[in-house]
């Protein structure tokens, strides 16, 4: 495939082992600048482990290529950012949503600036927590939030940089139907200013107006991609009766997405 | 008691540990490594028990030595099958071994005393040693000034830290070579012993009753300070040691403040729930 000068990630080949297993095999996938691609499959079908490998957190090998560069290239752009599907831990001592929210800024790069720009963060803190709505709450302990406002300190983290590539790990799962379509609705206004989201998730339904590509991990044994493309209606049907080790048997869609065989 | 100049250098060292430890603890805290001082006391024995043996200054040299030691702990815990608190007892074991087995090697040719430095001697605290102390406590907090932000951001989140550039390894190492340089800063004011307890308890303390980290490093800082000088303060007109009557003092505001957060939290959880009661009827 070629890289153009709008594909924000380009891997071919990649390849995942863990203790000798190989859970990921010959990935090949392409992420435009501007859309949303979801990342669909049944559990242990290696979605997140393919969000670890292209950000460099898992050893792989195969080709990633960020930005059209080489890999971890995109460490330094500071264009990346991840929200994982939970708080990561449950800190001892108590950190403020303001305070999880600024710590995106830290990065080895303004290790010595960090002290010019106070306005600049505190303007963009300020907007991050408004467009999350979370700014009455930008005084308390992120670990006493409910479960829904974590998931939106978690975007607030995720944007307040101005990241324009964002990776997703299920930012839907166990939230109840209001907080998905208030999450939904933030994710939409990210992708309006034109931020790029790569999104893990086991179903569409709460996000499929947004969605411009799905790519579908399947496979029995070691996982690979069996479906990239526009989120047809035959392959979600597939999806969500949890086989896509039967997807070869189903039509080419009319639409961009090509069928891969097992 | 300000008249003397022994108890000069006791109060000025004694504000030193009580502002550095509190700083340095709260990021063991927040990494869940509360323990890892105490390892660093016994490695620092070690070299106490070093520089009784080549008869050279105890303080630098066990600074060298738990320096090192942290390091080893980082590299036991990064590279081999060994567990965190694993490595630290592997540590714990062979520095207080060291350091008995030294001194008592040393003790054959001249009379030596691991107790002063086992339980703090904050009297004999000498002119370099402050030296040493504050020069080394400026560097502790200029790393930190510098490098702080890091390895908070990993505290919270390693892989979204990783992302960003942040060296995971190196924080680790870092974080783990200051809270060795801590525990010799304070080696001579509350012991090897009980060091730890000056970084862990107003951490402990704070955090009952503060928001954010922030908050908590502040208010953890005050109490730091407040029971060193209070500590040093009492021993001199009670005629009883530093060192434990710090950490007792340390240990009665964590109690203090455990029962007014507590009681705080539940407040506001009530706040909550007559808020949710008053919209559920509207």
């Amino acid at each position: 495939m070629t890289v153009t000068h709008s594909n924000v990630l380009h891997t071919h080949g990649l390849n995942v082992s863990v203790e000798g297993a190989r859970v990921l095999h010959n990935v090949s996938v392409d992420i435009m600048s501007g859309t949303c691609t979801a990342l669909l499959g049944p559990n242990g079908s290696g979605k997140t482990t393919f969000i670890r490998a292209v950000l460099g957190l898992i050893a792989s090998s195969g080709e990633v290529r960020w930005f059209g560069a080489q890999e971890q290239d995109y460490r330094a752009t500071g264009r990346v950012s991840l929200v994982p599907q939970l708080l990561p831990a449950a800190n001892a001592v108590p950190v403020s949503v303001a305070e999880f929210v600024e710590s995106a800024f830290t990065s080895p790069a303004n290790r010595l600036s960090k002290w010019r720009h106070r306005a600049h963060r505190a303007q963009a803190l300020h907007s991050a927590l408004s467009r999350v709505g979370l700014l009455d709450k930008a005084d308390r302990p992120v670990n006493a939030l409910s479960g829904g406002e974590q998931r939106r300190a978690l975007f607030a983290r995720a944007i307040v940089t101005g990241a324009d590539v964002v990776l997703m790990d299920e930012p839907l799962a166990g939230v109840d139907l209001d907080h998905q379509a208030q999450l939904v609705a933030i994710m939409s206004s990210m992708l309006e200013s034109g931020a790029t989201l790569v999104v893990v998730a086991h179903e569409l339904d709460a996000m499929a107006d947004i969605v411009d590509q799905v790519v579908l991990f399947g496979g029995v044994g070691q996982s690979s991609v069996v479906y990239q493309g526009a989120p047809s209606p035959e392959v979600l049907h597939r999806h969500l009766a949890h086989e896509p080790h039967h997807i070869h048997e189903l039509q080419r869609p009319e639409s961009t997405g090509s069928m891969l065989e097992l | 008691m300000l008249s003397y100049d022994f108890m000069q250098r006791a109060l000025i060292a004694a504000m030193v540990v009580g502002l550095v430890a509190p700083v340095i603890g709260v990021h063991l805290v927040q990494r869940r490594l509360a323990l890892l001082g105490d390892g660093m006391g016994h490695v620092a024995l070690t070299g106490v028990g070093i520089s009784f043996l080549l008869q050279t200054t105890p303080i630098p040299t066990a600074l060298v030595v738990a320096v090192a030691g942290s390091l080893l702990i980082e590299l036991i815990r990064v590279r081999s099958r060994a567990a965190g608190d694993l490595a630290l007892a592997l540590l714990f074991y062979g520095g207080i071994a060291g350091g008995v087995l030294l001194s008592s090697l040393a003790g054959r040719t001249r009379p030596v005393s691991l107790s002063s430095y086992l339980f703090g001697a904050v009297s004999t605290v000498t002119r370099n040693d402050l030296t040493v102390l504050i020069i080394t406590s400026v560097a502790a907090l200029a790393l930190l000034a510098v490098f702080g932000a890091e390895m908070f951001a990993l505290s919270i989140d390693s892989d979204s830290a990783a992302i960003r550039g942040i060296r995971v390894q190196l924080m680790g190492a870092l974080l783990s070579a200051l809270a060795a340089v801590t525990v010799v800063i304070g080696m001579r004011i509350v012991g090897l012993l009980l060091v730890s307890a000056i970084m862990i308890v107003p951490v402990a303390a704070s955090q009952q009753v503060a928001r954010s980290f922030r908050g908590t490093m502040m208010g953890a800082v005050v109490i730091g300070l407040v029971c060193c000088v209070s500590g040093v303060t009492a021993g001199y007109y009670f005629s009883v040691p530093p060192g434990p009557a710090i950490v007792l003092l340390a240990l009665v505001i964590f109690a203090v403040a455990a029962v007014v957060g507590a009681r705080a939290r539940s407040s506001a959880a009530a706040r909550r729930s007559r808020r949710f009661a008053e919209s559920d009827v509207s």
